[in-house]
């Protein structure tokens, strides 16, 4: 009788302790995802929202400054940057297209048609405003984080 | 009754090797968790800092005359030493404007040089993290703007 008793705590205690094996292991992998997941969703916001906004001021630097500015063409908020190559005249037009940031490089005669550019990034949100020399850019992630970036228009 | 005590035995200590060598497992994964974490938050601190630090330096490249302040160096609290003008922001861990409890700090160093008929404004913009132990660089930034006396 005393035998049966102690064969039966000790499964009891093997059970209980495999019991805490799984569930230490089932812990570790909600926090290992749990990181996982934070780590990505800050990545997706850096990339929206930083890679955007360094990308447009690049453009932005590149092209002489008296060649930039913000437009509204059919509805449609475009950064257009304006450049001459072989003595003919082209536009490069940046804006922000079904949850994309767009660029859209054609020659000045052509229509703008945002559904032609190419996607850059997704992104959340874009604004654009220009200030006299000063052009005002904002990117907004998807975590709605916004980033505002000034860029001076020498 | 015997072989059975000795078979529960072998199985609890091969339990207990099997959870050990768990535990170990998972100190080590944990701490890569955190590293990766920590890793993960500087990143995105730097991705904002440099920005936040490109903004400051565009607006003062902006400026027209000394008198003229940006709209972010307004906001800012001001000090003075030594010939170097200091506007110190602080934000708050959401990169908001804040008062209080800072979490990140945006320091702008402004010298003025008198140059061959103008000024030359050199601007250096430290971003750093506030902790509890000090604050922690993050960014650098140096510009300078060339103010000419003839407008």
């Amino acid at each position: 009788m005393n035998g049966k008793s102690t064969h039966s705590l000790d499964t009891i205690f093997v059970l209980l302790i495999f019991c805490l094996f799984t569930i230490c292991s089932l812990f570790l992998v909600l926090i290992g995802a749990n990181g996982y997941r934070g780590i990505v969703g800050q990545m997706d916001s850096n990339n929206e929202t930083r890679a955007s906004l360094s990308y447009v001021a690049n453009k932005v630097h590149a092209a002489d400054s008296g060649e930039t500015a913000v437009q509204t063409i059919n509805g449609q908020q475009a950064l257009v940057i304006n450049a001459t190559y072989n003595g003919e005249a082209y536009h490069t037009y940046i804006y922000e297209y079904k949850g994309s940031l767009m660029e859209l490089f054609t020659k000045a005669e052509n229509p703008f048609t945002p559904g032609d550019g190419d996607k850059i990034t997704t992104i959340s949100g874009f604004a654009m405003a220009q200030n006299n020399h000063m052009l005002n850019l904002s990117a907004t992630s998807k975590d709605k984080r916004t980033l505002t970036l000034n860029l001076f228009l020498s | 009754m015997k072989r059975d005590s000795n078979q529960i035995n072998s199985f609890f200590i091969e339990i207990i090797i099997v959870i050990l060598f768990f535990s170990i497992s998972a100190a080590v994964t944990l701490q890569l968790f955190v590293a990766a974490n920590n890793r993960a938050q500087q990143s995105s601190d730097l991705s904002v800092a440099v920005i936040k630090a490109q903004d400051i330096a565009e607006q003062i490249k902006g400026i027209s005359s000394l008198n003229e302040l940006t709209e972010e160096l307004k906001a800012a609290k001001y000090t003075s030493s030594g010939g170097t003008e200091h506007f110190l922001l602080d934000y708050d861990k959401q990169w908001n404007q804040t008062q209080s409890a800072p979490q990140y700090k945006i320091d702008i160093a402004l010298t003025k040089d008198a140059v061959e008929s103008g000024v030359l404004v050199h601007a250096d913009i430290l971003v750093s993290r506030c902790k509890s132990s000090g604050e922690n660089q993050i960014f650098t930034l140096n510009t300078a703007k060339y103010l000419s006396k003839t407008p």
